[in-house]
């Protein structure tokens, strides 16, 4: 099985999720229970770990080595949320009740913790305290910072939280195994057969003698 | 037979695999070499877990069951970037996928497998505009046209079937003041259907005598969306609906007797020697076994390689072959943007008669608006996963909330939209439409694909791609944003969402080892003979905004034309 995560980075990934699609009781009433339901419900953080930690595999020294970069990234983003509080730039109050030790991004309230990312997307950060291979490499951020952001948004939309107790087997040992949440709020009805909605052809293909152009 | 080809083709996807079937059918025998597995074959019948047999050169051993089984649909198996099936990597998913070094925001998406990128593609197949040739070229539009309708034969392509979005889509074009362009050749901005290599609808598909399941195992698309997440529709493997080259140009070349392809073989390296008369000149190729790791030789009297973008300049860079300034340079992508609209449930029934734009029914993308001089945009439906991704997930302004647009743009949110607000549009996907905008971007030097020496994974330094958009750029996809923003309105959605993709994404990448720079215009390299490109690396610019696959497979058709009158006639 996989390595066990720090709880720093897990709650870092939390946080992160969190941060980007809450759950959102307020939405119930508008749109329907369903809609209460946000990232952390659905463990995209978990799916946040899992691809970044089977992302890269590059040659170090003489062997072929799988990098996992879920612990340097969440060390990233709380290098950023340190810097925030450091300089008294959060603009919300901080939630020491919150803070999971070695993880002062999830002291920052979503609305902070998203201006943290800024800040490093915008390479407004000390780069020479950012972890190995991040140190000195800010075009690695930047592609981080957008890639986690991706991941975020394609991961919960997806249907990965409905593979339930086999999402973090490898893809090939994945059964859906319930028809997923965010499907549900997004109205969407999964893949089908087809759709009977043809309304037409605005124009017909000049297909001429076909022979005559077959050389 | 593979023993001995004649010539031997590096990737079968959109250019490798038309160029592969074109020579075999001239009686040449022909060895093709995929860095990713087969899906829909019998010799892999569980291509992701084993390592199956070496290669197949048999049409019998395509089968529809295991094609189907393989190709779910469901977004995150089929499009996941890290473990879906079409990612850039090996064919066991167990390992991660192959590294591209990206210094900056963005992504640069690529599938490995025998269909290449054509896999995922949307089946657009639009020429370039004639504009966009003449006078840039060293050929001519009127040289390309007997090409052109080969491979629009061949696919074959049609004008795609109006569903809900494509209806919305031409409705506000017209009343932007845009007109049909009923034509192929495009030379002045028109609203237009797609021209898509997807059989035209099954002509049952309104009867309900037929169940949407019969159906689906026949000939002709159900509209059942997303040519993104592959497709499954059709009798045979080589009648299903959207011509990806697994499904049209392989079985084609499989069927000359005279193609051999070989799965799960990574290309690491062209052999070459000094010809007394030819000087410098490919004789060789050593690939890697992906399942193995054993490095192997093959050895042909020509070598054509159709990696794509990143791989082939890579490859040409790894194997030292002599200095040129514009390998892997010049690449264009037509920096893209999306621009999206949220419509009014009961509005839409006023004005089509249901709740619903429908993003997941019909052809991904059905229809199209060209602006030869900007570039073109065509509509885009998507599954939920990458509509959140592509409309609220990805941006080079960063968090909306952060970077409110002014009362003067066109578009209400700009950059990704996060919390409560992202969940909202996200209920009314249904009531979505976005539009992909393609820019007709300009050469240049500075964007492209170098190696690193310092990170190399299996097959040696990793490619490394850069791309920064010109003020040029910039004015031309501002012009085409507010242009899609304005057939929006116009069609009536009440919320516009410009994303502002960052330019670091390459989904057409092309023209960085170009006609003219590194290559003759019969696609030979000048600096090594007996070495032909066959994708989109060799197009000479980004053809104004037009989708680069089409001109690909029309150049790769002329190419093994050029290859068997000089080497083999």
């Amino acid at each position: 099985m996989r390595q066990a995560k720090s709880t720093a980075t897990t709650a870092t990934f939390y946080a992160l999720v969190d941060s980007i699609i809450p759950n959102t009781p307020q939405l119930a009433s508008k749109l329907g229970q369903i809609h209460s339901v946000g990232a952390t419900d659905m463990d995209t953080h978990a799916y946040l770990i899992y691809q970044l930690d089977h992302f890269l595999n590059i040659h170090v020294g003489f062997s072929l080595f799988e990098v996992p970069l879920s612990e340097p990234t969440a060390e990233l983003l709380n290098a950023a949320a340190g810097q925030v509080i450091e300089t008294g730039s959060n603009v919300e109050p901080l939630h020491h009740y919150l803070y999971v030790k070695n993880a002062p991004f999830t002291m920052l309230s979503r609305t902070d913790r998203l201006r943290s990312v800024t800040l490093m997307e915008r390479l407004q950060v000390d780069l020479s305290r950012l972890p190995v291979p991040f140190q000195h490499n800010g075009g690695l951020v930047q592609f981080m910072m957008d890639t986690l952001n991706r991941l975020i948004y394609f991961g919960y939309y997806s249907e990965w939280a409905g593979y339930g107790a086999t999402r973090l087997y490898s893809p090939d040992w994945r059964k859906l195994e319930f028809f997923p949440v965010s499907w549900l709020q997004a109205g969407y009805p999964g893949p089908a057969y087809g759709y009977r909605a043809y309304r037409g052809h605005l124009l017909k293909y000049p297909r001429k003698g076909e022979e005559e152009h077959v050389r | 037979m593979s023993d001995n080809p004649d010539v031997i083709v590096v990737g079968a996807g959109g250019g490798g695999a038309v160029c592969a079937k074109e020579i075999g059918e001239q009686g040449l025998k022909v060895l093709v070499l995929e860095a990713g597995p087969w899906y829909g074959n019998k010799k892999w019948p569980e291509p992701n877990q084993e390592r199956g047999r070496t290669s197949s050169s048999d049409p019998n051993d395509l089968d529809i069951g295991l094609y189907k089984k393989q190709h779910n649909m469901y977004e995150n198996n089929m499009n996941d970037i890290v473990t879906g099936l079409f990612r850039w990597g090996p064919a066991d998913r167990r390992r991660p996928p192959w590294f591209r070094s990206i210094p900056q925001r963005g992504f640069f998406w690529q599938n490995s497998g025998v269909g290449g990128t054509t896999q995922h593609y949307w089946g657009i197949s639009v020429r370039a505009f004639p504009d966009a040739i003449d006078s840039h070229w060293p050929l001519s539009y009127n040289e390309m046209i007997p090409y052109y309708e080969k491979v629009e034969a061949t696919l074959p392509v049609e004008f795609a079937a109006t569903t809900t979005k494509e209806e919305l889509f031409y409705y506000g074009a017209k009343k932007a003041g845009f007109s049909l362009n009923n034509t192929l050749d495009v030379t002045k901005p028109g609203y237009r259907p797609n021209v898509n290599a997807i059989l035209p609808p099954n002509k049952h598909l309104m009867n309900p005598d037929y169940s949407l399941q019969q159906l689906s195992r026949m000939e002709g698309c159900t509209l059942a969306g997303f040519c993104i997440n592959g497709c499954r529709v059709g009798p045979t493997v080589e009648r299903i609906a959207k011509r990806s080259t697994l499904v049209s140009y392989v079985p084609l070349a499989l069927k000359t007797g005279n193609v051999s392809v070989r799965p799960n073989a990574f290309a690491t390296k062209i052999i070459t020697e000094d010809h007394h008369e030819e000087g410098t000149r490919a004789i060789g190729l050593e690939y890697r076994d992906t399942w193995t790791g054993r490095y192997e030789e093959c050895y042909a009297k020509v070598i054509v390689l159709a990696g794509g973008c990143a791989e082939t300049p890579r490859l040409w860079l790894n194997s030292g072959l002599p200095r040129n300034p514009w390998v892997g340079k010049g690449l264009t992508t037509h920096y893209f943007d999306w621009v999206t609209g949220i419509f009014d449930e009961r509005y839409l029934i006023n004005l089509i008669g249901e709740p619903s734009a429908s993003p997941f029914v019909g052809n991904t993308s059905g229809a199209r608006l060209d602006y030869p001089g900007l570039g073109a945009m065509h509509v885009s439906g998507v599954s939920p996963g990458l509509t959140a991704l592509f409309t609220y997930g990805f941006s080079e302004a960063g968090y909306h909330f952060l970077n409110i647009p002014g009362p003067d743009k066109p578009w209400d949110y700009v950059g990704r939209l996060v919390g409560s607000d992202l969940k909202q549009y996200m209920a009314s996907y249904r009531q979505t439409m976005s539009i992909l905008i393609l820019t007709d971007d300009q050469v240049n030097m500075k964007n492209g694909i170098t190696v690193n020496p310092a990170i190399q994974d299996e097959h040696g330094p990793v490619p490394v791609f850069h791309y920064s958009s010109t003020t040029a750029d910039e004015k031309k996809r501002n012009k085409l944003a507010a242009i899609a923003a304005d057939i929006l309105k116009q069609a009536g959605a009440k919320t516009v969402i410009r994303s502002d993709w960052p330019p670091g994404l390459a989904i057409h990448a092309a023209s960085n080892m170009r006609m003219g720079f590194v290559v003759d215009t019969s696609c030979e390299a000048y600096q090594v003979k007996r070495l032909y490109l066959a994708d989109n690396t060799v197009q000479y610019n980004g053809l104004g905004g037009p989708n680069p696959t089409l001109t690909t497979q029309m150049l790769a058709t002329r190419t093994a034309d050029k290859i068997v009158e000089k080497y083999f006639s």
